[in-house]
């Protein structure tokens, strides 16, 4: 305090010898006064440079005051869907990953942005890329010129979504495939196991717009329009299957569950049931939007088969048992499968899983009563069951699936909890659980990691069931068609494992003898292939060699 | 409180003016840091890519991808304004609140600016002139309030 040194003035400030010439001032908070000095403006000669000073701080105040509003209030994303479309280009060609992540939707840029970084973290420390500066990714260059944007109104909401077409302007990519991030490991992996062939003589792609327009889909979060991804690719599939225009907001609603593990509990349960539309109720609406949009396309289709297969039992899936353990607090935790038991019975053969928490057992039986003809086991970090898990057939979503962890674990559900509802967050469940396997695999075993995850892709690609073999005929229901069936079923083990055609003729005759056994195929329509199964592993596309072996051997 | 008569005023006079001096170039040099933090905060902070983010950009950015404090990316766009006030109170002759708003100022700048430096990004220069100009408002606010406590 400086009390002392001065006399104290009315209103409580401190006077000084020159108070005269510049009265103190009043310390309004509480402080004593600065010994008064000259204000700007009562300072003898200086009261009008005082004035501008002051003049401009309080300008200043009022310029800040509008910018920091307008700042703050700005609303995140675009504020039109051809906007959107143009910000995320424009950090594409100027490879700025903040911005392409901040032009997603909140939900999406969520998802991708949590496991980018750890992703590309695990993929150096595998040598499958170089690390790279963000700045300048070597081998990449990305123009774009004069791009045209129309978009139009999508769903049954105007305002929270669109397309928008670009038709118009180019997109050049150049690229030097040896100088690309991506090492040649990586490539001949994306070739063998994905079959992505990234052409090394490659050089540069052009896509004119104006020829060949581009679809994009905007929607609108948090105020503002963004490209979305996942509404992309769904408005592409739609499109590409002729699927008429969703109506948004038609779909089932986000139920959810009651807690963490009730939620991974629950879709099992929807899947033992075939029930698509519980399924639908319990992924995250944040993450799953495209999808609650989209599932009136599709959610009837899967009604329907699954009620043909519930009326015709040929298709059953039975849980027997389900152990879960949840890791974490908050509003994400994660689901841990511990051990899980199911049955999966179809029209041709039954099917008996197993995961105990280390390893996934399947094996496959004709009938329920009879002893499993082939055993497909694969144990986590045990390398020489890998081969196991990547021949396996991949008939079921559980085979897709059980590639994680040490080799044979299932994935970590990802679950989040929205107003006291628990839902399943599905990229981020896969997304999550592939950055951990990685994360926790030595460097050898990532070819193996690969190849299982690769088989499970192309699985997924084709259908849940692989790819068998056509039968020979095409009139569903009769006994020939289902004698084709299991020559189809059992072609896909002899592809894949090796079997010599005397074990698959054995298999056809024991699949064939359970048809008739569970009276789906007529004795006597059986009696040639009983009598003489060499004639069914021949090219099933030939159904007049079917015969003349048939015919040759007496069987016919 | 009565003080001392006027007369003791005059016994220190000869004094004041250095004390008062002093002072003064405290209070407009922690406005001078503050202004330089304005400065740094248009200044490139961030590189993604071919682009540069200022200050204002970084925190939106920040605040979009959920990474970083919420409430300083939140506040982040109010620094011009605490600036400006910081500017008004000297100008005013609001010593005391003027350091401590460039205290608050510099501590803001300071947090933020280490944050960027330690994230996994590319920076550009903003960061590390907003630290020098931290260190700036910082001193001359600190020398503002301890001649103020001391006295002459």
């Amino acid at each position: 305090m400086t009390e002392s040194s001065g006399s104290r003035a009315p209103g409580g400030s401190v006077a000084t010898s020159d108070a005269a010439a510049a009265p103190a001032v009043a310390a309004g908070d509480g402080e004593v006064a600065a010994p008064a000095r000259p204000l700007p403006g009562n300072a003898p000669g200086a009261r009008s440079s005082g004035g501008i000073v002051l003049t401009l701080a309080v300008i200043a105040v009022v310029l800040a005051s509008v910018f920091g509003l307008l700042v703050l209030t700005r609303d995140d994303g675009a504020s039109t869907p051809e906007g959107a479309a143009r910000d995320l280009l424009d950090a594409v060609a100027a490879r700025d990953a903040i911005g392409v992540l901040a032009s997603l939707p909140p939900g999406e840029r969520e998802t991708f942005q949590k496991s980018s970084t750890d992703l590309s973290a695990q993929l150096q420390r595998f040598g499958l890329f170089n690390a790279f500066d963000t700045e300048a990714v070597p081998g990449l260059k990305i123009t774009v010129n004069d791009l045209q944007y129309a978009s139009a109104p999508l769903g049954a909401h105007p305002d929270s979504a669109a397309t928008v077409d670009i038709v118009g302007g180019s997109l050049t990519v150049d690229v030097d495939p040896e100088h690309l991030p991506a090492t040649s490991h990586f490539r001949s992996l994306l070739a063998d196991d994905f079959g992505v062939t990234i052409d090394p003589s490659a050089t540069s792609y052009t896509r004119d717009f104006k020829t060949q327009p581009m679809r994009l889909v905007a929607i609108k979060e948090l105020g503002g329009w963004h490209v979305s991804v996942l509404y992309t690719i769904a408005e592409a599939l739609r499109s590409r299957y002729q699927a008429p225009d969703p109506k948004f907001g038609t779909g089932p609603a986000a139920i959810g569950a009651d807690a963490p593990d009730s939620t991974v509990r629950d879709l099992f349960k929807a899947y033992a049931d075939n029930d698509a539309n519980r399924a639908m109720e319990l992924m995250s609406p944040n993450e799953s939007r495209a999808l609650y949009d989209y599932s009136p396309l599709f959610l009837p289709i899967a009604k329907a088969a699954g009620q043909r297969l519930d009326a015709d039992a040929s298709y059953d899936v039975q849980l027997n048992n389900l152990v879960t353990s949840v890791d974490g607090s908050g509003g994400t935790r994660k689901v841990k499968i511990d051990k899980l038991d199911v049955d999966i019975r179809d029209a041709v053969a039954q099917s008996h899983i197993v995961y105990d928490g280390s390893c996934f057992v399947i094996d496959y039986r004709f009938g329920a009563g009879n002893d499993p003809f082939i055993t497909y086991r694969t144990c986590n970090g045990d390398t020489a069951t890998f081969a196991s898990a990547t021949h396996r057939p991949r008939d079921n979503p559980l085979s897709m699936l059980a590639v994680f962890g040490g080799g044979a674990d299932l994935p970590t559900f990802t679950v989040v909890e929205r107003n006291g509802r628990w839902f399943v967050a599905p990229a981020t469940t896969v997304l999550d659980s592939t950055v951990t396997a990685l994360g926790s695999m030595p460097p050898d075993q990532i070819d193996a990691f690969a190849a299982r995850l690769g088989a499970s892709v192309r699985a997924a690609a084709d259908d849940a069931k692989g790819k068998p073999a056509p039968p020979m005929v095409s009139l569903p229901g009769t006994s020939l068609y289902r004698i084709s069936e299991c020559r189809a079923f059992v072609q896909r083990f002899k592809d894949s494992d090796n079997l010599d055609d005397a074990r698959a003729a054995e298999l056809v005759a024991a699949c064939v003898r359970n048809q008739v056994a569970l009276g789906r195929v007529d004795a006597e329509d059986a009696r040639g292939v009983l009598l003489q199964p060499d004639c069914y592993h021949l090219d099933p596309t030939s159904a007049d060699l079917v015969k003349a072996c048939l015919d040759r051997t007496g069987a016919n | 409180m009565s003080v001392g008569p006027p007369v003791r005023v005059s016994v220190h006079a000869s004094a004041r003016p250095q004390t008062r001096d002093r002072t003064g170039a405290s209070r407009w040099i922690s406005t001078a840091g503050a202004a330089l933090i304005v400065l740094a905060a248009f200044a490139p902070w961030v590189r993604s890519g071919e682009v540069t983010y200022n200050s204002f950009g970084t925190a939106r950015a920040a605040a979009t991808l959920d990474v970083g404090a919420g409430a300083l990316t939140a506040a982040w766009p109010f620094v011009p304004l605490l600036a400006a006030l910081i500017l008004l109170a000297t100008v005013v002759r609001r010593d005391r609140v003027a350091a401590i708003g460039a205290l608050v100022l510099a501590v803001a700048t300071t947090v933020f600016a280490v944050a960027v430096l330690g994230a996994p990004v590319t920076h550009g220069v903003g960061p590390v002139i907003a630290l020098v100009a931290a260190m700036i408002a910082v001193g001359g606010a600190v020398f503002s309030l301890a001649r103020r406590t001391a006295g002459p």
